[in-house]
């Protein structure tokens, strides 16, 4: 059985372009060396927080969906909390989240990646 | 006058007095319905702030059932889309004039 998860992380606004497409490649990376497939990938860019995290009022969004296979359990055990833990070692994250996607987020997130495919054709 | 109004009443002693007390009018409250199941929308997104300002006032705070006549499933996952977007700094959780 595929179990679907989405992640979304927010980097400081000091790195630059180079530094940010480093770090991600980093997680892509951990998350591919542990037999996860890696579904989509989109960066919202540099917006702006609701509220100040940690003296800083801009933000780099990146979210990534992946999906990982339960059948190989022995490879795959623990993998959502050491993709936590990873992402809580680093000192360019300001804040994550992860989440499991169930059917009706998955039809959702199907939809919504047409959505912004079309506006970009 | 206010003798005219005595008059008035001594006189229409017996008979069906008319309006000495306020007209009544009839107002049907507007009718609520849950958003979600008149558009068949399944899944709530936390990335969509837009959406989520509908549910929530001016100062931030997660709209009652009764005010936005959600039901009680869509309700639940309102509030915990909600409290995902404040975590990732989508939406503040002190708010001065959102809207």
């Amino acid at each position: 059985m595929k179990r679907h998860y989405e992640t979304v992380f927010i980097l400081t606004p000091v790195l630059s372009q180079i530094k940010v497409e480093e770090t991600v490649d980093k997680i892509k990376t951990f998350l591919i060396k542990k037999n996860a497939i890696i579904a989509y990938h989109e960066s919202w860019g540099l917006k702006k927080l609701a509220y100040s995290i940690n003296k800083k009022n801009t933000g780099y969004y990146e979210l990534i969906q992946f999906k990982i296979d339960n059948t190989k359990a022995s490879k795959n055990k623990n993998i959502i909390s050491e993709l936590d833990i990873i992402l809580k070692r680093d000192e360019k994250v300001i804040r994550f989240l992860t989440l499991k996607l169930d059917k009706f987020a998955m039809i959702y997130s199907k939809n919504r990646i047409q959505k912004i495919n079309s506006i970009q054709k | 006058m206010i003798d005219d109004l005595d008059l008035l009443q001594h006189s229409s002693q017996g008979e069906e007095i008319r309006y000495l007390a306020p007209i009544k009018i009839e107002e049907k409250p507007r009718e609520k319905f849950c958003l979600f199941k008149q558009y068949g929308i399944k899944y709530v997104d936390y990335k969509n702030p837009t959406f989520l300002v509908k549910f929530i006032n001016m100062q931030g705070k997660i709209l009652p059932r009764c005010i936005t006549g959600t039901s009680l499933k869509y309700q639940r996952r309102i509030a915990k889309a909600v409290k995902r977007a404040r975590h990732l700094a989508i939406l503040p959780f002190l708010g001065d004039d959102l809207k």
